[in-house]
């Protein structure tokens, strides 16, 4: 049996779409998007949807998602997945892409996301109806926000986390997003236009957290032997690492640290590397209080240093760590679930096609997605060629 | 009580909140658990008694909601004293004056203006004590 740390590099992203981000109109189905972002992210790769052997999505929008995508695409996998662990499914998908390559059932995998959430109702739209009794909606929170909420305050009361510190982190967002020509939201944002925001759950204001666009994007993963003799440059996935702690916020053992510890340390573990040879950084930022819990989390900073690891324009364009260089789902595009986004654009960057907003000599970036309320926690570290 | 609601775990836990008592379970190695379940999540264990809370918590994290339509209100994960975190709510006077590490009584009512009966906060300094 293959051990974990041996998958290092065997699998590698050959292809990367996005369809339909911020606002595609009421009559364009998230299917429809996700299927364009596929084909999109085929040719990118120089593949032809017939080559796709293993389909992986996951939506709230249609059921049986990958089975849907495979029907509407003409594809006929020999593997299909749909794991759901909200937005971090994405990112988990690379690895379980990575095993069922390395273990001969599949080759060639495509990993897809759409939704028109936007268009749709403006509102987020959740996965499934949910018939097991809760015990927090009684009480109304406004989920997903509250939660993350709870996190937030409980940060501020243990280690005198501000909503300044916090501002810094949409206010380097939307500079990130001012480089990008896709991004949502591209008007100027300050640190008091964030905290003079309508309140929305506290300590968050409305500009705590992400946005409610459309959007679609897909990869496709294949061995890095075969990725060798395709069109892009190199992107072989170095690592991938899941954890979960809990479902619902009520019953995390800690507000104030998440499983990321866990994601990350097995990530970096596995990849034979550290925070500090990270050049890019994607995580998922659903609210601007995930962003400081992932730094810390992952090692980028200790336990509660994270308001001043992004204090001054820290994690901003110029910054002393690139994080969420499109912009993130604060300022880029938010559809319901981010995670096929930040590998999107730690691809974009690692292949050096990113423009205004690229990071010098990134040859190392750090995707972490995020999944219900800071419950699925999944890392992945992606390198260029140099890193094999 | 019927045989339907012995069977259900959440029927359980309703039925004892219509009866004024927030229930929860205990396992043989002392572990407090909840939401109910079949297992005990900390060591495995399947042999879960009821048992009763006498109400104590404290607030372990809190936000406060002021929607346009209605009054605010703070929900809070409470660590209530026989070993086990849940959700709940504080209005009515205690609405917003409530912080982290402040201890509550949690009472069985029903949030203003009607609804299901929930364990509710009070601060402890509050009208009720």
């Amino acid at each position: 049996m293959t051990n974990e740390a041996q998958l290092r590099g065997s699998t590698s992203i050959v292809g990367v779409a996005e369809a339909g981000l911020g606002e595609v109109g009421p009559d364009v189905s998230a299917l429809q998007i996700a299927g364009e972002a596929s084909l999109d992210a085929i040719a990118d790769a120089g593949l032809r949807p017939s080559d796709i052997d293993a389909v992986f999505c996951h939506s709230a929008f249609f059921t049986f998602p990958a089975t849907t995508l495979s029907e509407y695409l003409g594809l006929q996998p020999r593997y299909v997945d749909t794991t759901a662990t909200g937005g971090s499914s994405f990112v988990a998908h690379l690895r379980h892409a990575t095993a069922a390559i390395d273990a001969g059932m599949a080759e060639v995998a495509l990993i897809a996301y759409g939704s028109n959430q936007h268009s749709h109702s403006g509102g987020l739209a959740t996965s499934g109806a949910n018939l097991v009794p809760s015990y927090e909606a009684p009480f109304g929170p406004r989920m997903p926000v509250s939660g993350y909420a709870l996190a937030a305050a409980r940060h501020m009361h243990e280690f005198g986390t501000t909503r300044k510190d916090l501002a810094e982190i949409a206010v380097a967002a939307r500079k990130w997003a001012q480089l990008h020509p896709d991004a949502f939201t591209r008007d100027d944002l300050s640190i008091d236009d964030v905290l003079g925001a309508r309140m929305v759950s506290t300590p968050l204001s409305v500009r705590d957290c992400c946005l409610v666009t459309d959007g679609a994007g897909a990869v496709v993963v294949t061995t890095t032997e075969r990725a060798r003799d395709l069109r892009q440059p190199l992107v072989p996935i170095l690592s991938v690492a899941e954890a979960s702690r809990h479902m619902n916020i009520s019953t995390t053992p800690d507000l104030t640290t998440t499983a990321a510890v866990e994601s990350g340390a097995r990530a970096f573990d596995l990849a034979g590397l550290r925070p500090s040879d990270v050049d890019v950084v994607e995580v998922y930022d659903a609210f601007t209080i995930n962003t400081l819990l992932f730094l810390e989390d992952l090692g980028f900073c200790t336990k509660g240093e994270g308001g001043s690891f992004v204090a001054d324009g820290g994690i901003a364009p110029g910054g002393r760590l690139p994080v969420n260089t499109n912009g993130g789902g604060l300022s880029y595009t938010h559809p319901g679930m981010y995670g096929i986004f930040l590998i999107v654009e730690a691809v974009r960057q690692l292949r050096g096609e990113a423009g205004d907003r690229q990071v010098a000599d990134a040859h190392v970036g750090l995707v972490h997605g995020n999944g219900g309320v800071l419950s699925s926690q999944v890392t992945a570290l992606l390198g260029d060629a140099s890193t094999l | 009580m019927s045989l339907a609601q012995e069977r259900s775990l959440d029927a359980t836990y309703r039925r004892r909140l219509t009866e004024g008592v927030l229930a929860f379970q205990q396992c043989g190695g002392g572990h407090a658990v909840f939401p109910p379940r079949p297992v005990c999540p900390t060591c495995g264990s399947r042999e879960l008694a009821w048992a009763e809370s006498a109400g104590d918590a404290t607030i372990y994290s809190a936000t406060t909601i002021s929607p346009r339509d209605q009054d605010p209100y703070t929900v809070v994960i409470l660590d209530v004293a026989e070993g086990f975190r849940m959700m709940s709510r504080l209005d009515g006077p205690d609405a917003t004056s409530a912080t982290i590490g402040d201890d509550v009584r949690v009472e069985v009512r029903a949030i203003a203006g009607g609804g299901d009966l929930l364990p509710l906060a009070a601060l402890s300094t509050g009208v009720d004590a």
